[in-house]
């Protein structure tokens, strides 16, 4: 395939903010990528964003990507020495990553850190404990609690986001990975495909994969079948051989015919991974409604949900180039 | 210049203790329009002289190290990830997930510290974590070498009410309030020689205070550093200071007991914003060893608050460092002052 991804586009994508809930501005920068090559896009309630290009012919195809991302959400301002936000997980958000990370807060993306007192402060045994988010703060330099006026709580906040490539193929942000995949079917939509594509890019995966949970107004028994592509951070799989497609994504078993139909699309080259033991959109999409013969395709990731998860230029490529050849399939009626 | 922008201009070499070359660099081409001369010792330090006037002057010097935590890798890995060990003190427990620039004898490299997957009772140690820098393992070995440096990757950030975050601020803080004082005096003819000394090796034992300290023999020496600014976690911890408290005058045996008094007169004499830090021991900077250079040195320690110190994130506030360089320049004019040209 000469087509690939667009990589500038999938870096704006991992640097803007969109933690689950708040996925609009992730969604505009989408939404106008997409919108000149589709025939209808379109928001639903949940912040899903829907996009659908007909082929002229063939089959219905869904394709899925989350748009979300773990962050944090203010719960409260607390003084002393300052004054300083308190604040819960919003999605998979690994404590042990979470000490020493710059953050921006609010729809205004206010400049804060998260971190723990001096080394010199501490003891052993304080060393030793891993840490808890509860005891954790963001803060954004405010010496008293009416520097904090303009944040409330309920506002989110965001790990601030830097792009790093590492080696020749090595990407590293956060939220690469998801990002990716959104970027892999805002490029596919830009590719003339014969059969008809819907394309949704979720919100609130990370709460529970629950904009999947939606109908997106579409009738289900209009498609043939439905693709998400996800990330996996399984240790079987190996960064920048290839992506996988498991049988098997938390507790849902995915439908032979279609991951049978994707791994034919990829020509074989694909990482075996038999399960992956985190739920994905495919755990909701397959019991909506009627039900959706669903596959995932992963792409595979490292320090996944961190600031620091990396993802690998050549998976991303391949599920591109993968996904394309699916959508491109002569299907059998 | 702008405080903010003389904190970008020093926090931007990186300089892990014993490898401080492009922070002595700039800090040559900081001190040229302000001194005399300046040159490099043995150790790497920097020592800037700015020639008194008196009949019998006496020599006033200023230091503040400028050395920063940071990590030595250790180890390639088979399948070329790093292990690597601490320069200096650091909390294991911020380290998954930060970025890092490793400098080798072919360039720089970026880096990424993985996140472990499991965490269980224990928080992980650094033995336990791995640096990622997406390098086969044979362009790793090409490239990098045990023994190369690395350090956090960051930036200057502006948060609210004048304060600031960014890595190296210990002690690049002090090195700017130093710079500044030096601003302020500028075009005075201070009947005392001055001395400016940027010591090495601080995070590692206090090691180029030794013989840059020597070097000199000043017969008044004030040392600025960086003390704990106030947070969450902290608020309750002895010697721990808000931001924007000022200056931190310390007192206790790390300093000269008659001095440490005159220096607090001239902080109320001047109006200056201070607080009085007090340690029964070592300080645990550069004026503990300072102390009992040569045939000794009466030191003074004026420290700025600083919050998650030795992290990628220390965050200060810039009005503390523009009041350390306040006091220091009163404090040598003051000095100056005491001379008697008749005796």
């Amino acid at each position: 395939m000469m087509s690939r991804p667009d990589f500038e586009f999938i870096k704006k994508l991992a640097l803007e903010c969109g933690v689950s809930g708040n996925e609009r501005r992730v969604r505009e920068l989408i939404k106008n990528e997409i919108a000149p090559f589709c025939d209808n896009v379109y928001t639903d309630s949940m912040g899903n964003l829907i996009a659908i290009k007909d082929g002229g012919g063939g089959e219905k195809l869904l394709l899925c990507a989350a748009m979300d991302e773990p962050g944090f959400i203010v719960t409260n301002v607390k003084e002393g020495g300052g004054a300083f936000l308190s604040f819960e997980a919003v999605g998979g958000i690994k404590p042990q990553s979470v000490v020493s990370e710059a953050v921006v807060v609010g729809d205004n993306k206010i400049p804060g850190v998260i971190s723990v007192k001096a080394v010199h402060l501490t003891t052993k045994e304080e060393r030793e404990k891993p840490v808890a988010l509860k005891d954790l703060f963001i803060d954004i330099g405010a010496d008293e609690k009416s520097d904090a006026e303009d944040i409330m709580p309920g506002d989110y906040a965001c790990f601030a986001g830097a792009f790093t490539e590492l080696g020749e193929n090595a990407l590293c942000c956060k939220a690469v990975g998801s990002r990716a995949c959104c970027g892999i079917l805002a490029a596919l939509l830009k590719e003339d495909i014969k059969n008809s594509v819907v394309c949704v890019f979720t919100a609130q995966s990370q709460t529970g994969q629950r904009g999947a949970k939606l109908s997106f107004g579409i009738d289900e028994r209009e498609l043939r079948e439905a693709v998400v592509l996800d990330t996996a951070d399984d240790e079987r799989i190996k960064p920048g051989a290839g992506a996988a497609v498991p049988r098997l994504v938390g507790d849902t078993c995915v439908d032979e015919r279609t991951a049978d139909a994707v791994e034919r699309a990829a020509g074989g080259k694909i990482q075996p991974l038999a399960n992956k033991s985190t739920a994905g959109d495919v755990s909701s999409l397959s019991v909506r409604g009627f039900g959706i013969r669903c596959a995932e395709l992963d792409i595979p990731v490292r320090n996944k949900n961190t600031s620091a998860e990396t993802a690998d230029r050549r998976d991303i490529e391949a599920a591109y180039s993968t996904l394309l050849e699916y959508v491109s399939t002569d299907f059998e009626k | 210049m702008k405080t903010a922008e003389l904190l970008r201009v020093l926090t931007e070499p990186r300089g892990v203790s014993g490898r401080e070359k492009c922070v002595a660099d700039t800090a040559l081409r900081l001190l040229s329009g302000l001194c005399d001369s300046a040159e490099k010792d043995q150790m790497g330090s920097v020592i800037g002289f700015k020639k008194g006037v008196g009949r019998h002057k006496r020599k006033i010097m200023l230091e503040a190290h400028m050395d920063q935590v940071g990590f030595l890798i250790t180890e390639i890995e088979d399948g070329g990830l790093l292990k690597f060990a601490p320069v200096g003190g650091i909390d294991p427990r911020i380290l998954p997930g930060l970025r890092l620039r490793i400098f080798t004898g072919d360039g720089e490299v970026p880096g990424v510290i993985n996140v472990p997957e499991k965490v269980g009772e224990k928080a992980p140690e650094i033995k336990d974590l791995r640096i990622f820098t997406g390098l086969s393992p044979e362009q790793t070995r090409e490239k990098i070498k045990p023994g190369d440096t690395a350090v956090y990757d960051y930036a200057v950030t502006d948060l609210k009410r004048g304060n600031f975050c960014s890595g190296a601020m210990d002690n690049r803080a002090g090195m700017a309030a130093h710079i500044m004082a030096l601003e302020a005096l500028k075009n005075e003819e201070l009947y005392d020689d001055l001395y400016i000394l940027f010591s090495t090796q601080e995070e590692v034992g206090l090691r180029g205070s030794y013989t840059g300290a020597f070097a000199v023999q000043p017969d008044l020496a004030i040392v600025v550093d960086v003390t704990h600014g106030t947070t969450v976690d902290s608020e309750k911890d002895a010697g721990v200071f808000d931001l924007g408290s000022g200056a931190v005058i310390f007192r206790g045996p790390g300093v000269d007991y008659d001095r440490a008094l005159w220096l607090i007169d001239i902080a109320k004499r001047g109006g200056v914003k201070y607080k009085i830090e007090a340690a029964g021991g070592a300080s645990g900077t550069t004026a503990w060893s300072i102390q009992t250079s040569g045939r000794g040195v009466p030191a003074l320690l004026i420290s700025i608050p600083l919050r998650y110190m030795h992290t990628n994130v220390e965050t200060l506030k810039a009005a503390d460092v523009e009041a350390v360089a306040e006091l220091t320049a009163a404090a040598v004019r003051e000095y100056c002052g005491e001379a008697n040209d008749d005796e």
